[in-house]
């Protein structure tokens, strides 16, 4: 039986698309991975309602959104804060909502803490899910309603279970664990030095280290585009090769690039190495203009760290 | 071919392979071995994997295998394997090459009407445009990586006498089917995308589609030809000349 529509799309200005943790096993197609550019409040927002940690979600960036509920639901609301009210009240961030037929659930613009949030529903989003992920990627024209188009005003939203007819308790995450999102500091992000960081001259790898980059409006959920003192790269180009999450590719012009969830699978760019897991949601959260400033790590941090959510968020999980 | 990899652990869940520095098609034929060997190896510890001309890309779950166990275990696989491949003087090898199969053919419309670059390569070279259409669909390519884009396969290697350098300015859009070449190397653009390559015809042939299985026409180490057709063929088989008109789309990219 088919679910009765439970929310409508009442503002979407800017993109909103249907995310899950990634399309994979289809990068030998060409298709990008994808997956939630803040992984950490993604899972928080399936956890918080005892979701399959995979489940669609809806990833917001910027804000300016709202829904309006045509049918009692449960939701959770996690990552940026932007100033969510349920009709006039304003509401607590990285906590589960009880919604009821009429209510209106609206988000603001970017509050200088995040520019990506979260709206999971209880059960997870009945979405298409082309290559067996929800994740909506324009340039590939797949995911969402309309062929890799993002959410747009009007259309209407239902879970792939039943809700709870009865309120709710609200479960919010414990607050030593919820993330804050300052837009006005220097973001500091740990990186492997990998692939061609050797080839570099010294000089390049100080002046990438020392140097705090300003981030570029020119940046999306392919890559994070970074500005700052130019960097020579010893080659305007190396043989094609597959490109890892958090990549940290430089183009000739000497800026360095991020790449982030949605890149392209492979290229032909000289790397600096790569982002740690764990820090990839950093950069997600950070306004262009923003400072960010690079620190060497290693492998063995970057695995701990990994199991370490992993187990986190998964408890169960076999190793 | 005994090769030697070099494996290098980019990250806790990415092993980079590397098999050479030199674009080669038994090196083509050596990463798809590879790819294969870490299939066998990972089972499901495997998330994904991204063959490309000299390197392979995989990608492990850290939560089944640590990044040192992975990167050993295929190693010794790979060893393991280009011995055996060595004592058998290549048996499994010849086996491999026969599964890649027959020839795939793609027809191919070359006619300035929809080919937009191929008079000024033709310019370029001392040639008519015909002969750039001859000189294209005259070899066998392989296909060495898919990317880009969903189903864009780089093919290669291309006659000489049709390198070219890519656009300065890339276009914002080239229509579906646009069969293009850049360097050394050709391709089809599988949907309209943005693209800086030097278009030379156009197929009717689908490259990509959500509903075929596989969803992809091309793979990687497929052969491919191109044959060359007419305008009535090309309409006859469903191709489309109007989509776009060349003047309204040069600008950013």
């Amino acid at each position: 039986m088919p679910m009765n529509d439970l929310l409508e799309i009442t503002k979407a200005n800017f993109p909103a698309l249907f995310i899950d943790r990634g399309r994979i096993q289809q990068q030998s197609l060409g298709l990008t991975q994808s997956g939630p550019m803040d992984e950490y409040a993604f899972l928080w927002a399936n956890k918080l309602l005892g979701n399959d940690l995979n489940a669609a979600s809806i990833e917001i960036t910027f804000g300016k959104f709202s829904v309006k509920v045509l049918q009692q639901c449960q939701v959770a609301i996690t990552g940026a804060n932007f100033n969510a009210r349920l009709n006039l009240h304003p509401l607590a961030n990285w906590e589960t909502i009880y919604l009821k037929k009429g209510d209106e659930l609206f988000f603001d613009g970017p509050q200088m803490n995040g520019t990506r949030a979260y709206l999971a529903i209880k059960g997870g989003f009945d979405c298409p899910k082309p290559f067996q992920s929800a994740c909506t990627v324009k340039r590939e024209r797949l995911g969402g309603f309309n062929d890799g188009e993002a959410l747009q005003v009007g259309e209407r939203l239902t879970s792939l279970v039943e809700q709870p007819l009865t309120q709710t308790v609200n479960i919010s995450v414990y607050p030593e664990l919820i993330r804050e999102y300052n837009n006005k500091t220097t973001i500091h992000c740990r990186f492997i030095p990998a692939c061609q960081w050797s080839l570099f001259s010294s000089q390049d790898q100080q002046r990438f280290l020392n140097q705090a980059y300003r981030i570029s409006s020119q940046s999306d959920r392919m890559g994070v585009r970074l500005e700052g003192e130019k960097l020579k790269p010893y080659n305007d180009g190396v043989i094609s090769e597959g490109i890892a999450l958090g990549a940290i590719q430089v183009p000739p012009d000497g800026q360095p690039i991020v790449l982030m969830r949605d890149r392209q699978t492979i290229g032909g760019y000289p790397k600096l190495g790569t982002v740690l897991t764990t820090d990839i949601e950093k950069i997600s959260q950070a306004m262009p203009g923003q400072t960010i400033q690079f620190h060497v790590s290693d492998i063995k941090t970057a695995y701990e760290e990994r199991v370490q959510r992993e187990h986190f968020f998964d408890p169960d999980i076999e190793c | 071919m005994k090769v030697s990899a070099y494996c290098e652990l980019i990250s806790e869940n990415n092993l980079l392979v590397r098999f050479g520095d030199q674009i080669s098609e038994d090196l083509l034929d050596v990463i798809q071995e590879a790819s294969l060997c870490a299939a066998k190896v990972f089972g499901r510890q495997l998330k994904d994997i991204v063959a490309s001309y000299t390197t392979l890309l995989i990608e492990f779950d850290p939560i089944l295998i640590s990044p040192w166990q992975a990167q050993t275990n295929f190693q010794k696989a790979w060893d393991k394997h280009c011995l055996i491949m060595h004592s058998h003087t290549l048996k499994s090898s010849d086996k491999f090459k026969a599964a890649i199969g027959s020839c795939i053919e793609i027809p191919v419309y070359y006619h300035p009407n929809v080919a937009w670059d191929i008079q000024i390569i033709a310019q370029q070279k001392g040639i008519t445009w015909q002969q750039v259409a001859d000189y294209h669909s005259q070899k066998e390519y392989r296909v060495y990586a898919v990317g880009f884009a969903p189903g864009f396969a780089f093919m290669g290697q291309l006659d000489s006498r049709l390198e070219t350098s890519r656009q300065s300015n890339p276009r914002t859009k080239v229509p579906a089917g646009s069969v293009a070449i850049s360097d050394l190397q050709t391709a089809v653009y599988p949907n309209q995308s943005p693209g800086g390559w030097n278009i030379i015809g156009r197929s009717p042939s689908v490259f990509f589609n959500l509903d075929n299985s596989p969803a992809a026409l091309l793979k990687t180490a497929d052969r491919v030809r191109f044959k060359s057709i007419s305008k009535a063929q090309f309409l006859d088989l469903g191709g489309c000349l109007n989509d776009l008109s060349i003047n309204d789309n040069k600008g950013e990219g």
